[in-house]
């Protein structure tokens, strides 16, 4: 056996130069030796144990260790799928870096020029008496965003946020009592057949239609025709991009395919929605009494008419306005 | 994947469907300059629609090769594919180019 195998074990468990050795320092050895320098690590850490907490803090526990990037994301996707009001899925095919730079520069752009639209077509802000503009929210468009994220992950945090009951008294949302109290529910939710290779989520604050025009306009062109002066590295990424479909309405919500999306940019927005409600609402309100009404109206009418009729007060009214028979007493 | 030889790629595929997981990582495989080298079409079908998924794929002799990958799994589709591709590439080597 040729000595150099010794020798690579031997700096792999970095041991000390000197010729004795303590008897952990040779199982390590031995171990290293054994296994050819890859270090067996499901006898040492076990990822179902709730002994993942950091010693001496106050983190709340997670199923995989606290300091990994899978805790990391598991928290972060949590977080957008309870706050996003609006995700749309796609994916992304060998999408190269700069590529998806260009992308995301030129939807900046794009979503800076929505923002300016929307904001010339609503009345200006009205200073008060001291000729201060009252604040603003923060414009949708700086807030749209491209992120590309770890499918499995995705899907078990998915999982988490869909199916997790709202009552239950778990530690925290990437713990081991919400794994497993909603293990069972893995491949269910209509969304996780979306998150299959490499697959990326446009993030909206709001359901913004125009903004979500401006986007699939931009990143999925039915036809690709582009203005002149575009990147090259821009068009070469927008072609290889897929929309799959979109999850609306926070947690609880329902995954839509492409038509469904594109059915929202013919919307209004809220603003509007909301008055075209209000005003169906109202119509049929009226709709609704007048109906109530009418069988009362007209019951109120025939009694009213045979009170007439036999009111004698009224008869005598109607006796002296031509001769006939005295009236009974 | 040998995607040298490929000169046009055809998928249909309805992404709702856990049926079309193959035919997704597929389009993933092929190489970030591919469009510069062949004609990459895909269709997505809308989410009822029950059409299974399906990739058509024409290589450099004039060969078309219609697949169901519904059936196949990545690596089976990977294979069949590369079955010709290594035909024509031995093909080449032998021309001498």
């Amino acid at each position: 056996m040729p000595p150099s195998i010794f020798l690579t074990a031997a700096a792999r468990t970095k041991l000390p130069n000197r010729t004795s050795i303590s008897f952990r320092d040779a199982c390590y050895f031995i171990e290293t030796f054994v296994n050819g320098g890859q270090r067996c690590y499901a006898s040492h850490s076990n990822p179902h144990s709730k002994t993942s907490i950091p010693p001496g803090s106050n983190q709340p526990p997670s199923h995989r260790p606290y300091n990994s990037r899978q805790t990391l994301l598991h928290r972060t996707y949590i977080s957008l799928l309870r706050s996003t009001p609006l995700m749309v899925v796609f994916q992304h095919n060998n999408l190269r870096a700069n590529e998806l730079v260009a992308i995301r520069r030129d939807l900046k752009f794009a979503m800076a020029n929505v923002d300016a639209q929307v904001a010339a077509s609503q009345p200006a802000p009205i200073p008060d008496e001291d000729g201060n503009v009252p604040p603003q929210p923060r414009p949708v468009g700086e807030q749209v965003k491209i992120m590309v994220v770890n499918t499995e992950l995705f899907s078990a945090s998915l999982r988490v946020a869909e199916y997790l009951p709202k009552d239950s008294k778990v530690g925290s949302s990437s713990g081991p009592e919400a794994y497993d109290m909603t293990v069972q529910h893995r491949g269910s939710h209509p969304m996780e057949a979306l998150l299959v290779g490499p697959v990326g989520v446009i993030q909206f604050p709001t359901v913004s239609p125009p903004h979500l025009l401006a986007v699939l306009n931009l990143l999925f062109p039915e036809k690709a025709t582009f203005r002149k002066g575009t990147d090259p590295l821009f068009i070469s990424g927008v072609s290889k991009m897929l929309l799959l479909g979109a999850k609306v309405d926070k947690v609880g919500g329902p995954t839509i395919d492409t038509g469904a999306l594109k059915h929202i940019t013919s919307l209004g927005d809220l603003v509007t929605l909301r008055g075209q409600l209000l005003g169906l609402m109202q119509s049929a309100g009226a709709g609704l009494v007048a109906t109530l009404q009418s069988p009362v109206k007209a019951l109120w009418v025939t009694m009213d008419g045979r009170r007439k009729m036999l009111d004698p007060e009224s008869q005598k009214s109607a006796e002296e306005e031509g001769p006939s028979d005295p009236p009974a007493a | 994947m040998i995607t040298k030889f490929l000169t046009n790629v055809a998928v249909s595929f309805n992404p709702f469907s856990k049926l079309s997981k193959s035919t997704r990582i597929f389009l993933s495989l092929l190489p970030p300059d591919a469009r510069s080298t062949m004609k990459i079409q895909a269709k997505l079908l809308p989410r009822a629609s029950e059409e299974s998924p399906k990739i058509a794929v024409t290589f450099k002799d004039g060969k078309v090769m219609e697949l169901e990958p519904s059936k196949l799994s990545i690596k089976d589709l990977v294979e069949e594919l590369d079955r010709h591709s290594r035909i024509l590439r031995k093909k080449e080597d032998l021309g001498g180019n």
